[in-house]
């Protein structure tokens, strides 16, 4: 009992204390240092970025337009179109390119674009687009007939704009009343899976899988491996890599967890088409990330209380005590939920986020002598003796 | 009717900028000279007229150079005069950027939380778009980050990147990445530039860096960080440093040799380019040559 009451003594300060405190940071975020480093870090990310051992997609080829002007562009991926859907057949082509209105373009290129794009194994993608606080589509601006050509947004979703991170995405979105649809799930179709009825229905956003790796790229132009892509599905956009095998470019780059500097500042490690392959190849094996965010955030709350109550019951017993029970829960407990986490998505599939776990046991080991000594302060003024005058 | 229209319209080309029409919702005309043109997707005209919405479901999305607008129906107001409605937009545009100019907002921007509550989906806030857009904007190819010491000189060289045209005239721009403040814009016909006295932030720097090959669509782009070593090491190499610079002096190449050394094996490439350079402009030693040949 007398355990519990101070439990709750501590409680009650904690968020007298941390309420402001947490509100000012927040507000200024540039001063926050947990903002700025912690707060778009999962444990997840560790385990895509060192442990996880990427298995090969053998049916998803990169197709690289490199970086030419826009004239060039259109004409080799009309060309590349019209070749392989002629002579080599492959299951679907998804351009992960958005073609604007330029005046320079004569009308014969964007006419044979056009031509070119209008097939039934095609899947344009879009950008999603908040305007004046509605969502449209931010399509290519050539007349392409979407009753014959697939189309699907291709953005995914971030915790914050700077530096965030893609883990989710959003396999639908209500635009004008009508539901439509990611640009991985409409490729997706092509592979006879029953989408419909896989994990979408339930979840409204879905975590990726980064656990797949791809084919060399073939460059837009080497029609000697465009037999590679027969029955294949293709996805042609900006894909060309330096010699460590990063992304030459800065344009269509994304944070992902795949990338080997999980904490701090550096460099986008993933084209656009590459997060969209591993979508498509989660869809086809069917091994998206299972994530409960709800039974995290109450385990998260139990486990935390709990933790604190033991630190609390040793605190109680001998300073020696503490000092050891401290130490055992600081790093043997954190370790232990950080290996949960991965042990977790490593052999199941299913993602229990215990970060604010780790967090809270480790800052609570560190700040609970000087709580408790707040506590002891602040009984003194209330309960001390008024001098006898 | 429709391509006399058209072409009436496009009479205009040389003087005014050109509006794209990226989807229409409903029934929407544009009048211009008395003509009537019902817009449909992707139609392009001249930045003037008068855009009317008919009805109660018409909606319009248009779109000038990087400026948009979505117009919709209202019982108030269903005739937009296209001047004015992007004007209006620049006109925000520039009231903004002034605003941004000012001191004060300037530091409050960079302490107050961004709301994108209107922008979020279930609960996260929607990524860039992930495809190609050959776009306004320029595609730069990465380079690897480059490490410095702080408050040590470097140099910027950059013909071994490709082979650039000779008489090229280039422009570097290396900025603060939390700041956003300039902290080095020039344009020279050489291959290199010098940074003598770089800015120097105590506790941690980190810039970006541009190369633009002026009137190309060339650009490099990469990170610049501040390079943390020990106390110590960095007392040793303040003090090779100054043994190197008088020994640049004499005929000697010991402690030059050392010094170029130790920063190309930290991966301080900027700084020790500028020291071999440095010495080798001071007194053309053929050992320093060597090294700068094998770099």
């Amino acid at each position: 009992m007398r355990l519990l009451k101070k439990f709750f003594q501590h409680a009650v300060l904690i968020c007298i204390i941390g309420y402001p405190i947490y509100k000012s940071l927040n507000y200024f975020q540039s001063l926050n240092p947990i903002e700025k480093e912690l707060s778009d870090f999962k444990f997840s990310d560790i385990y895509f970025s060192y442990i996880d051992e990427k298995e090969l997609d053998d049916d998803i080829f990169f197709v690289d337009i490199g970086v030419k002007d826009r004239r060039t562009t259109r004409v080799e991926i009309s060309r590349f179109i019209t070749y392989l859907n002629k002579y080599i057949h492959p299951k679907v082509i998804a351009i992960d390119v958005n073609f604007t209105y330029d005046n320079t373009i004569p009308k014969s290129i964007n006419e044979e674009l056009v031509s070119a794009l209008s097939s039934d194994n095609i899947v344009m993608s879009y950008n999603l687009k908040n305007i004046q606080g509605q969502w449209l589509k931010d399509k290519s601006e050539i007349p392409i007939d979407y009753n014959i050509v697939k189309e699907g947004f291709s953005n995914n979703l971030v915790e914050k704009v700077e530096y965030g991170v893609e883990r989710f995405f959003k396999p639908y979105v209500i635009i004008d009343e009508k539901k439509e649809q990611h640009f991985s799930l409409e490729v997706g179709k092509f592979l006879n899976k029953d989408v419909a009825n896989s994990l979408f229905d339930i979840h409204d956003k879905v975590m990726i899988n980064f656990a797949y790796r791809y084919n060399e790229i073939i460059l837009i132009n080497d029609s000697n491996n465009y037999n590679l892509l027969k029955d294949k599905i293709v996805i042609v956009g900006l894909f060309t890599k330096d010699d460590n095998g990063r992304p030459l470019y800065n344009q269509d780059v994304h944070y992902t967890p795949s990338n080997p500097h999980y904490l701090g500042k550096s460099p986008p490690d993933m084209y656009g088409g590459e997060v969209i392959a591993n979508i498509i190849s989660n869809i086809k094996n069917d091994s998206f990330i299972r994530h409960y965010p709800e039974l995290s955030k109450w385990i998260t709350i139990i486990l935390s209380i709990l933790v604190y109550i033991i630190l609390l019951y040793f605190m109680g017993k001998s300073n020696n005590i503490f000092l050891v029970s401290s130490l055992v829960i600081q790093f043997v407990l954190v370790a232990f939920f950080i290996f949960l986490s991965i042990f977790f998505i490593a052999k199941f599939n299913m993602y229990f986020d215990l970060t604010i776990l780790a967090v809270i046991t480790f800052l609570s080991v560190e700040f609970i002598g000087v709580i408790d000594e707040i506590i002891d302060f602040i009984k003194n003024l209330i309960y001390r003796k008024p001098k006898e005058s | 009717m429709r391509i006399l229209l058209i072409l009436l319209l496009s009479l205009n080309y040389l003087f005014a900028q050109e509006v794209v029409v990226k989807q229409v919702w409903g029934d929407v005309d544009l009048i211009f000279n008395n003509h009537v043109l019902k817009l449909k997707n992707y139609d392009v005209f001249n930045a003037e007229g008068d855009v009317i919405l008919k009805d109660k479901k018409s909606k319009i999305w248009l779109r000038k150079e990087a400026s948009e607008q979505l117009i919709v129906w209202s019982e108030n107001k269903n005739k937009y005069s296209i001047t004015e409605l992007f004007n209006l937009t620049d006109d925000n545009h520039k009231k903004k950027q002034n605003n941004d100019k000012n001191l004060a907002s300037k530091v409050l921007a960079s302490f107050e939380s961004v709301d994108y509550d209107g922008e979020k989906l279930s609960g996260m806030i929607v990524s860039t778009y992930s495809g190609v857009s050959r776009g306004d904007v320029l595609t730069s190819k990465v380079i690897d980050k480059l490490f410095i010491l702080d408050e040590y000189p470097l140099k910027f060289t950059w013909g071994h990147l490709a082979k650039f045209d000779d008489g090229a005239q280039y422009r570097i721009l290396v900025v603060d990445k939390n700041s956003k403040k300039v902290l080095f814009d020039t344009t020279t016909f050489m291959p290199n530039a010098i940074i003598e006295r770089p800015p120097s932030n105590a506790f941690f720097n980190e810039w970006t860096f541009n190369l633009y090959v002026v009137g190309t669509e060339i650009e490099y782009s990469g990170i610049i960080e501040s390079y943390v070593i020990k106390h110590q090491q960095s007392e040793m190499l303040d003090s090779l440093k100054v043994l190197a610079i008088k020994e640049s002096l004499t005929d000697e190449c010991f402690y030059q040799l050392i010094f170029i050394d130790k920063l190309f094996s930290n991966n301080l490439i900027l700084n020790g380019t500028y020291f071999l350079d440095l010495f080798i402009e001071t007194n053309n030693n053929i050992r320093l040559v060597e090294l700068k040949n094998q770099k």
